[in-house]
């Protein structure tokens, strides 16, 4: 049986909106025992390609998780390459192959 | 007399029809690898093979610095149909010696032939034509200077070989033509054994390599995430004739 990790997997980090904020809204109008904390959850995702040994892409797997800002979602998606590299994965981030004839 | 040259004419054609020649891709496999692949026709038979000697763009890729596997596309170019008879090489898991012979009858590519649009590629002049693919748009230039209706991979059908063939807006899957002798003499076996191979047939084996591809990256996760599997068909053949949807 020969060792499975020849594979490669790469990541291309995305944030599902940079934009967002952690939230937290009480409603003065209310009284305590009716206010509700709102924390706003973005969605944060990385796309992993995985590679197989003869250097062929198998398929594409997102994986996401919600985070309240932008770097949280650069620490999830840092904990997943971490993850698969702990899992024997090559791991590299997506970098733009330039083309050998355009 | 004009009878005598007409048939000298014609019989020039015919021994040059009958050479074997060899037509040399480089293929950008992927955003990661690069083989070569070799193509070989003699006029009738077809033989093509992607070499297993990868060229990776991060050489950590290939830390035992090991040989891959060799694929081959064995083909014969048969003017009597628009299908060709496709038998080509391949796994279904990776590293687990699990080597496949598989019957793709691949139908008729509906080319579209721009006249308007030429460029020269190692010095013939190749005519641009495109076609939809299995599901990827693709753009070739042909040579009528090689009248043999071969390329690279499963592509044929226009009236020339094809120098150069790839799928619209990326820098990947394609081949394009680094070397053309029209005089080959390497002896070539265009009908090798693959002794040990399981054999067969393409709509069977799409579905052995997506239920693998998919199991695979189903047991692949990540603690705290949610993973969802978001396509197992990245190469050029993402649509069959046997299918609506992927």
């Amino acid at each position: 049986m020969k060792k499975i990790f020849l594979v490669a997997a790469f990541s291309a980090a995305g944030f599902m909106n940079a934009n967002g904020t952690v939230e937290n809204k009480f409603d003065a109008q209310k009284s305590t025992e009716q206010k509700e904390a709102l924390v706003a959850f973005q969605l944060c995702g990385v796309m992993v390609t995985y590679f197989n040994s003869q250097g062929q892409p198998t398929g594409q797997t997102w994986f996401t998780s919600d985070q309240p800002n932008l770097n949280s979602c650069m620490a999830y998606q840092a904990g997943v390459i971490a993850d698969l590299r702990s899992q024997g994965y090559n791991v590299k981030a997506l970098q733009p192959n330039s083309d050998v004839n355009p | 007399m004009y009878k005598f040259f007409f048939l000298l004419s014609l019989f020039s054609v015919w021994i040059s029809a009958q050479k074997q020649i060899h037509i040399q891709y480089l293929n950008v496999r992927s955003t990661i690898a690069n083989v070569y692949e070799d193509l070989y026709t003699d006029g009738t038979r077809v033989i093509s093979k992607q070499d297993g000697n990868i060229m990776w763009t991060d050489p950590s890729f290939n830390k035992n610095n090991s040989k891959g596997q060799d694929f081959y596309f064995i083909s014969t170019i048969d003017t009597t149909t628009k299908d060709r008879n496709f038998f080509f090489t391949t796994f279904v898991k990776d590293n687990a010696e699990d080597y496949y012979l598989v019957y793709d009858k691949v139908p008729h590519i509906d080319w579209l032939i721009d006249k308007e649009t030429t460029k020269k590629i190692l010095g013939y002049d190749c005519i641009k034509a495109t076609a939809n693919f299995r599901g990827s748009p693709i753009t070739a230039f042909f040579t009528k200077e090689i009248p043999y209706s071969v390329g690279p991979f499963k592509f044929f059908g226009l009236p020339g070989a094809i120098l150069d063939v790839r799928v619209d807006g990326q820098n990947y899957d394609l081949w394009k033509a680094v070397k053309v002798d029209l005089n080959d003499t390497a002896k070539i076996d265009y009908n090798p054994e693959f002794p040990g191979y399981t054999k067969a047939k393409m709509q069977d084996f799409v579905k052995l390599k997506d239920a693998s591809n998919t199991s695979f990256m189903n047991n692949s996760k990540v603690a705290g995430s949610t993973g969802k599997v978001a396509t197992v068909r990245m190469g050029i053949e993402k649509l069959f004739e046997w299918e609506t949807t992927p």
